[in-house]
């Protein structure tokens, strides 16, 4: 009864609002639609805080200016209702708008380039449901050159790769759905591989760790390597953290927890198994062996002139602050608190997230499986700059052999 | 007259009355222990049953313990849509809650509703002061339209349902700030603005010492 009344409301909808349809929609296209549309995120960069979903407005900072992204609701006026489907396919595989001018990649074309007709076709019936929002599209602020469109046409020789996605036909049908969705739909590879000066992701260390910021925050890498990477993580800790933004040795916080929940929470098992046997076969990103000389957390922790037996002086802290939930040795008091020792939060190269999530706090991922989730406290305003450091230090350089870099106080001035 | 304006203005006052009744009291019930160690990031200013921050007499992080529900929600959402924006304890609550769905900050709020953690000591006041807290808080300013606390915020100060918190018991120095807050505009509330504007700081700082002075009845 409940299907066939959100069924009955959608052919409504459609007929009320659909200015760009092709022909006759069907409700299993806009069901497909909508899960597509979720996969691919689309609502969480074109909808700003307390706007109408879809209805663009979201500032994207980038370095080379800010962007707004686009309006994408059917209102004829300000979002996409007077594109046809060639328009909004030529906008998804060729990252060229329907005025034909060049669109910048924070739409994240580069990836969406590879999807199937099909799937385009179905994301485009979905829009088409949506409720138009009247939401003029707000004028990018980016900085000379960058302002001038055309300059992509150079980006665009350099770097841009049109799909479709071809399958490798030496592998499984699930290893290239796998590819699909983290290289194309998904677009993992957005925040957590790397980019060059001009912004072209890297084709040699894909998923190696993003290198630009999103409100503070650097994707990791979530290659197979086994220390920096997700090569470490028990079976199924992948899968889970996908679905739920919680892992034994990591949660969610800032911008992957909002992915889990509003994107990835949704996965379906199979794709959600295909997304982890790509990523498992990717090549692993990471030194082998510990690099030498370097100070490390553990050589730098001690206070200058300090006996050698002293405790590290974030020993203390540790315990006051960390403890009475990640416990002592690093193992965590309940599984839904993560483990410290060996995670790759805490032994990242770049101390930055550790750092952020010991100033910021924050709650883990809301999803259909946990939607009443833990939190962490902030420390930011209670510890100094040296606190902070100190405990990071000690997280990172207690519990494991592999040598990480010290955090420094300035550093940790710098993120607050 | 200016005061019944101010409060049909203010943002879904009404709405809220309706929609609470229901969704508060359909909400899950929520396992005490469960949601003390899922509300770890609360607890760290505001206690961990919802008692504030008066450890070092700052008081500046207010007690929710036993506010009414709807007002506590209504807060919340204020936090996470950044309408109460701007300075740095309110920047921290728009982090921390940002990414919430509506059910799971009905659920909070109700469960600081429930809360009853006990009121610290009164704190030893100069009368002086404290009388003309208290005649401000019982009279207001005629002169000035300016209402009595106790119109609104119940006879005994202890918050009407849905939308009214209490004052009673509530850290001076918290009161004290949101005036400057609606002053700067960083909350809003016409009523509350004109009352900022109006007094001097030693008549707010007097209201709220006397109003931190009082406890609700069934904490007496």
């Amino acid at each position: 009864m409940k299907a066939a009344a959100i069924v009955a409301a959608a052919a409504f909808a459609l007929g009320a609002n659909l200015a760009h349809a092709t022909g006759t929609p069907d409700s299993a296209l806009i069901a497909r639609g909508q899960y597509l549309t979720r996969i691919g995120d689309c609502e969480a960069c074109h909808t700003q805080p307390g706007g109408k979903p879809f209805s663009g407005g979201l500032a994207i900072s980038t370095p080379f200016g800010t962007i707004y992204t686009p309006n994408i609701t059917p209102d004829p006026e300000t979002g996409i209702g007077k594109w046809s489907f060639a328009d909004f396919y030529r906008a998804m595989h060729e990252g060229i708008g329907k005025g034909g001018e060049y669109l910048y990649p924070a739409f994240p074309f580069p990836s969406y380039t590879l999807l199937s007709r099909d799937d385009v076709k179905a994301i485009w019936a979905y829009l088409g449901t949506l409720p138009p929002a009247h939401q003029a599209d707000r004028g990018n602020t980016l900085r000379w050159p960058y302002r001038i469109r055309q300059t992509m046409a150079v980006w665009r020789h350099l770097y841009f790769q049109p799909g479709p996605y071809k399958p490798d036909t030496t592998r499984s049908a699930q290893w290239n759905r796998g590819a699909y969705l983290v290289q194309g739909l998904a677009h993992c590879g957005a925040c957590h591989t790397p980019r060059n000066r001009l912004g072209a992701k890297s084709t040699e260390v894909p998923l190696a760790g993003g290198s630009v910021a999103i409100d503070g925050w650097i994707a990791p890498n979530i290659t197979p390597n086994k220390v920096l990477g997700i090569g470490a993580w028990p079976a199924g800790g992948v899968r889970d953290f996908l679905a739920t933004g919680r892992g034994a040795h990591r949660n969610a916080l800032g911008p992957m927890r909002d992915v889990v929940q509003s994107s990835l929470q949704y996965l379906r098992g199979n794709d959600l198994d295909a997304m982890v046997a790509y990523l498992r076969t990717v090549p692993s990103f990471g030194p082998s062996r510990p690099p030498a000389g370097a100070p490390t957390a553990a050589t730098v922790a001690p206070a200058p002139g300090a006996k050698p037996k002293q405790a590290p002086p974030g020993e203390a802290l540790y315990r006051k602050h960390c403890a009475a939930c990640h416990g002592d040795g690093g193992i965590a008091k309940h599984d839904y608190y993560p483990n410290l020792r060996n995670s790759s939060v805490a032994l990242a190269p770049n101390p930055t997230n550790l750092v952020l999530i010991i100033l910021r706090g924050g709650f883990q991922a809301s999803t259909k499986t946990y939607p009443y989730p833990y939190s962490m406290p902030p420390f930011g305003f209670k510890l100094s700059d040296q606190d902070i450091a100190d405990i990071a230090n000690y997280i990172r350089g207690s519990w494991s052999k592999w040598p990480v870099a010290a955090v420094y106080p300035d550093q940790v001035g710098n993120l607050r | 007259m200016i005061l019944w304006r101010s409060m049909a203005s203010s943002r879904g006052w009404v709405l809220l009355a309706a929609l609470f009744a229901a969704p508060v009291a359909a909400a899950p019930p929520p396992d005490h222990d469960g949601m003390q160690a899922r509300l770890a990031a609360c607890a760290t200013c505001h206690g961990k049953r919802g008692q504030g921050d008066d450890t070092k007499g700052s008081g500046v992080y207010p007690r929710l313990a036993g506010q009414p529900a709807a007002y506590l929600y209504n807060q919340l959402l204020r936090f996470k849509s950044e309408q109460r924006t701007g300075i740095p304890p309110v920047v921290i609550m728009h982090r921390l809650l940002e990414s919430l769905p509506r059910p799971y900050l009905r659920l909070i709020a109700g469960y600081y509703r429930n809360e009853s953690a006990p009121y610290p000591p009164v704190a030893a006041g100069n009368p002086a002061q404290l009388a003309e807290g208290r005649e401000l808080v019982e009279h207001g300013l005629p002169g000035k339209h300016i209402a009595a606390c106790t119109s609104c915020h119940g006879a005994n100060l202890e918050g009407m349902a849905p939308n009214t918190p209490a004052l009673a018991g509530q850290y001076a120095r918290y009161l004290t700030i949101q005036f400057e807050h609606w002053a700067q505009g960083a909350r809003h509330n016409a009523l509350h603005a004109r009352i900022a504007h109006t007094l001097t700081t030693s008549q707010i700082v007097a209201m709220s010492h006397y109003l931190a002075s009082l406890r609700p009845e069934a904490a007496q």
